[in-house]
């Protein structure tokens, strides 16, 4: 059982009715009622065995599966099983089910140095520390025999290892792990607080994604990216509102400000554009996530879902030519974050020139999509990326293959673009 | 592309048309008409005459041609560069 306060409370709330079907409400005091609602204590399966602990197995230490189902009891006294046998039994038999149809009915018994109900009592005892922003979870480890508390870094784990020994917790019964810090699992369709390049926007009829954001060097103004075919007219600046996931009230994040229409081109002696791009003013009802690009699972060829599960960071502009070969990753709101090699490289599409094809999957609702240039690395750097553009479009009704406009060819059009990056970064 | 016409908005850019086509790769798509595009009336015998946006109402099926590359909005977009009233069939 893990406890986080690293997550809004209304998620939490619905993490523990998901995760904890057996908690109930016990003792309702009336008279203690805050602002938010009448308050009840949690009583959680870890709470029923740290009792069991103590009155009905002694010693009890915990139950968990191994890999083929069989169950597997800590005792601090394996001589003393029978007890916890007893109690068990009807846990036993109801996890012998689906998978585990075939597991072994006879325990595997396993000594332990701390029983249940001190490895609780410990836990609670360090709840106070998932104050601290980098403090992120506790658990009372079924398989180690242990208090498990996860935390960002090693300041952190200096802290509760402080905490636990001022409790008089001894050092075998705590293991602090760094991790990273818990995120909600948010779609890229749903409403943020943050805008991030990936998430979903809206206009009219029509959904499309954020590209992302920056600031407008001609009017010092910040604004997001997308296509231009995502506003009311494309290659027009017609000061369309743009929403956040949906039109509705509230939602709007600002208005089309720059778009234009066809250039006098060189060559055929045709009119033309180099991107399918528009500027959106802020409103500034949310935050602007800058250098942020919303990260789902990868797939390439297929769709990769589209629910959040970090950031990419931008942390520099593509200035490479993109040879034939090279590889671009987008996130958009139908079709999340997939990537694929390139196979055209500045090519002319209708009245769009220099524009990418790759093989990177997009489909409708896509539009907008940042279109990136991973570059990874170890540790905090697994999230880098350099911005090469937007997409905008593909063959018809075969995702497999994506068109899309570079961030030069935006600034071209549109004008030049900063703090493209994360702050640290200075593009 | 072939499908029923459900809605039609006029723009700077031309008319747009809502196209429904239920059981297609895309149910529904809009399609962008700019000013210009050949619109043709064909008729149960196959005989065609010119057209013209007047003729662009909703519940009209239609044929249409258009520039190939999809805009990947949702509806997706296409530019439109021919289209034909299905009358009568």
């Amino acid at each position: 059982m893990r406890y986080t306060r690293s997550i809004p409370v209304a998620v939490l709330g619905l993490m523990l009715t998901a995760a904890c079907d057996s908690s109930e409400l016990v003792s309702p005091d009336p008279s203690a009622v805050d602002p938010v609602g009448p308050k009840v204590q949690l009583r959680t399966p870890d709470d029923e065995f740290a009792r069991a602990a103590r009155e009905e197995a002694p010693g009890f230490a915990g139950f968990y599966l191994d890999e083929d189902g069989t169950p597997v009891v800590r005792l601090v006294d394996t001589r003393k099983s029978a007890a916890a046998q007893r109690y068990l039994a009807p846990h036993f038999a109801a996890v012998r089910t689906g998978h585990h149809r075939g597991a072994a009915r006879q325990p595997i018994i396993r000594g332990a140095a701390f029983d249940f109900a001190q490895l609780k009592g410990w836990a609670d005892r360090l709840e106070p520390m998932l104050t601290r922003s980098d403090v992120f979870l506790i658990d009372v480890d079924e398989r180690e025999n242990r208090v498990m508390v996860g935390v960002q870094d090693a300041g952190a784990t200096a802290a509760v290892r402080a905490e636990a020994a001022r409790l008089g917790m001894p050092a075998a019964a705590l293991h602090v792990q760094t991790q990273p810090r818990p995120q909600v699992r948010a779609s890229l369709r749903d409403r943020q607080t943050v805008l991030n390049g990936g998430i979903q926007i809206a206009f009219g009829q029509y959904l499309c994604t954020l590209g992302f954001t920056a600031t407008r060097v001609s009017t010092g103004a910040p604004v997001s990216v997308t296509n231009a075919h995502c506003t009311g007219t494309q290659y027009a600046s017609d000061g369309i509102a743009i929403y956040q996931n949906t039109v509705a009230a509230g939602n709007q994040i600002g208005n089309e400000v720059a778009d234009r229409g066809m250039w006098a081109c060189a060559g055929a002696g045709t009119s033309c554009r180099q991107a399918d791009a528009a500027y959106i003013s802020n409103n500034g009802t949310r935050t602007t996530g800058r250098g942020g690009i919303a990260r789902t699972n990868w797939a390439t060829g297929a769709n990769a879902g589209t629910t959040i599960i970090g950031e990419f960071d931008i942390i520099g502009r593509y200035t490479g030519t993109l040879p034939v070969g090279s590889y671009l990753d987008k996130t958009g709101r139908t079709s999340g974050s997939t990537y694929g090699q390139v196979t055209n490289s500045c090519v002319t599409i209708g009245v769009l020139r220099c524009q990418d094809i790759s093989k990177v999957w997009s489909e409708g609702g896509d539009s907008g999509s940042p279109v990136y240039v991973y570059i990874g690395g170890a540790g905090t750097a697994e999230n880098d990326v350099q911005l090469h553009g937007v997409m905008w479009g593909g063959p018809g009704t075969d995702y497999t293959t994506t068109y899309s406009s570079r961030l030069s060819g935006i600034e071209q059009d549109l004008g030049a673009l900063s703090n493209l990056c994360r702050a640290a970064y200075g593009c | 592309m072939e499908g029923v016409i459900a809605g039609v908005d006029s723009g700077p850019e031309g008319v747009r048309l809502t196209i429904d086509s239920p059981g297609g790769a895309e149910p529904r798509v809009v399609l962008v008409v700019p000013p210009g595009t050949e619109v043709l009336v064909e008729r149960a015998d196959g005989a065609t005459s010119p057209g013209g946006a007047a003729e662009l109402v909703a519940g009209a099926r239609v044929v249409a041609r258009h520039a190939g590359a999809a805009m990947r909005s949702l509806p997706p977009q296409y530019h439109a560069t021919q289209i034909r009233i299905l009358r009568g069939s």
